[in-house]
């Protein structure tokens, strides 16, 4: 049955453009920022939250719930690799993961109309996730370093599924885990670049592709991505090198064990979006597992 | 929530009379042939019509929006402002061209997931001279809500199509959807999605909320949520209390309203332990544009 308006999750909605709505009409509060839907969101989400003996919380605050409980997919639906042993392994690591859940209860309405208390899940990040970004020169010569022998092992040069109704996946080995990552903190040039170096662009014409392990040479730069959820698995990050040109090419891709100690040598040069390089030797350790917010706003 | 309250008292008779004339309206609107195309690959999700946009605000436009773009009661909800937003292109000034791409990515991505019950809140101007004449996209809406408060607007440096505002409108369109009956997917334009989320969404292990929103954590926040392997796998997956400050990122948001049951789950002994404080730069966070 659905809610007509008496649920929990619609109050903290229909809630969101009332709370807009007071604080335009009020004084001018130093900055428009101050009118951001997301903290107005967040207020009303703690604000009417209730205690839920169904979660076994005797008050307002967020239960953890484990991503094991249940079966992610249902019925015939699989992950999105398509291969069972392929998602037996998908399913094992966000198994792993766990996400938080309220209850919230609408404020009560004159007449005593009915209110229904509904819960709210903040996503596992493998589901909602954070991404980060950020420039490496020489992503060739950082890949030798950092994986030696194994680099054309490690390495994936893929091209976007061609039917099917499959997405490209996340580049490496985070293809198959990551449904939806979201690159808030990224400056949009930054995401545009990355976008193409992941074969996330959606071009129509047809990409380029290289025998195993040659891709590295393509580029004088690259890409390192961070993720939350990449804070639970063995990859710390992702790197992949830029297309060679404006011609849109396979992405060139491997996992990275934890980069934090190569900082102070020279095969991890990081920069900027405008080429300026990256001298915080704090970087990697914020971008694996994604970790702050502001560091990567370049 | 007043204002919710008195659109609902408008009458349904009279919306749904409104909703008729305005679908007879956009129907007769002759749309190009490009705007009904599709690349043929079957999916699992009811293909839209096309919508020949409108102001959310004239009788039955919004009834007429969902008729055709969210045929199965499920909708993607995208918002799209001016890009001549001050505060936009000084704070990343590469949005001034980058903007609309990310949405046209978006609506690839999309598409390649046999998504596209999707419906765009913009700018008259953005809808009908770009996503309509330069893509053949028909699949947005502009709207004059709060337009008038122009002493309020004025007071607060806000013009129309800011994102500012833009970002409060479509909260009351989602409210309006979800009141009808819908289910609606809120996305920023730069998120990707590797796979289609509604297998996940309608799921057994998130079926069962009403509201799937993504996580903001770090830094003083507290990290990533955990369970124990001791509890992880216990009756109903609870691991207890969370000891971080759980904050909401509204990049994502799908919102699957309905009455729940809320039923027991055995849960083992939870420890109480204080609500951080939160610093002021995490308070408010930082928007995608």
């Amino acid at each position: 049955m659905r809610s007509s308006g008496s649920g929990g999750a619609f109050a903290v909605i229909n809630g969101t453009w009332a709370r807009f709505l007071q604080k335009l009409g009020g004084p001018f509060a130093g900055d428009v920022q101050a009118l951001i839907d997301q903290p107005l969101m967040r207020n009303l989400a703690d604000e009417l939250s209730v205690a839920d003996p169904g979660l076994g919380k005797r008050d307002r605050r967020w239960v953890a719930m484990s991503c094991g409980a249940a079966p992610i997919y249902g019925g015939a639906d699989t992950c999105a690799l398509q291969e069972r042993g392929a998602c037996a392994a998908v399913a094992a690591e966000r198994a792993k993961t766990a996400f938080v859940v309220q209850a919230v209860q609408p404020p009560k309405a004159a007449g005593g109309a009915p209110r229904t208390t509904e819960r709210l899940a903040l996503a596992p990040d493998w589901l909602f996730g954070r991404g980060c970004l950020t420039h490496v020169r020489h992503p060739a010569a950082l890949m030798r370093a950092a994986r030696g022998a194994a680099a054309k092992e490690a390495t994936t040069c893929t091209l976007p599924p061609g039917s099917g109704r499959l997405a490209m996946p996340a580049p490496g080995p985070a293809a198959g885990l990551l449904v939806a990552t979201h690159f808030v903190y990224s400056m949009a040039l930054k995401r545009k670049r990355t976008f193409r170096a992941f074969a996330w662009d959606a071009a129509s014409h047809n990409r380029t592709t290289y025998a195993d392990g040659s891709c590295w040479d393509r580029a004088q730069k690259g890409v390192v991505f961070g993720h939350t959820f990449f804070a639970q698995t063995e990859a710390k990050s992702v790197l992949c090198a830029m297309p060679s040109g404006q011609e849109s090419e396979c992405a060139c891709c491997a996992g990275m064990p934890s980069l934090k100690e190569m900082q102070d040598g020279s095969s991890l040069e990081l920069e900027t979006t405008s080429g300026t390089k990256i001298r915080s030797n704090k970087h990697m350790a914020m971008l694996e597992g994604c970790s702050d917010y502001q560091s990567f706003w370049d | 929530m007043q204002c919710a309250m008195l659109h609902v008292r408008l009458g349904t008779r009279r919306v749904l009379a409104l909703a008729l004339f305005a679908s007879a309206v956009i129907r007769s609107t002759s749309l190009p042939a490009c705007a009904a195309r599709s690349d043929g690959e079957p999916s699992r999700h009811v293909m839209p019509t096309p919508f020949a946009g409108g102001d959310l605000e004239e009788p039955g436009v919004m009834e007429a929006a969902l008729k055709a773009r969210a045929p199965n009661k499920e909708l993607v909800f995208l918002s799209v402002g001016d890009t001549r937003d001050h505060r936009r292109m000084n704070k990343d000034p590469a949005l001034r061209t980058i903007s609309m791409d990310f949405l046209l990515n978006l609506l690839a991505n999309f598409k390649t997931l046999g998504i596209e019950h999707h419906l765009i809140l913009t700018t008259k101007k953005l809808c009908k001279k770009v996503l309509q004449a330069e893509h053949c996209m028909y699949n947005c809406a502009w709207t004059s809500l709060w337009h008038e408060r122009t002493d309020d607007l004025k007071r607060w440096s806000l013009k129309e199509g800011d994102m500012f505002l833009m970002w409060a409108q479509q909260w009351r369109y989602i409210a309006r959807a979800v009141e009808m009956g819908h289910r609606v997917l809120r996305t920023d334009t730069d998120v990707y999605f590797a796979e289609d989320p509604y297998p996940i969404l309608s799921g057994p292990l998130f079926g069962q909320y009403a509201m799937v929103v993504q996580q903001d954590f770090g830094g003083p926040l507290g990290g990533r949520p955990t369970c124990k392997p001791s509890n992880g796998g216990g009756p109903g997956g609870s691991c207890g209390l969370h000891k971080g400050t759980p904050l909401l990122d509204i990049g994502p948001v799908y919102v699957f309203t309905r009455t729940l049951t809320l039923s027991p789950i055995p849960t083992p002994t939870l420890s109480l332990t204080p609500t951080r404080h939160v610093p002021a730069q995490h308070r408010a966070g930082l928007r995608a544009l």
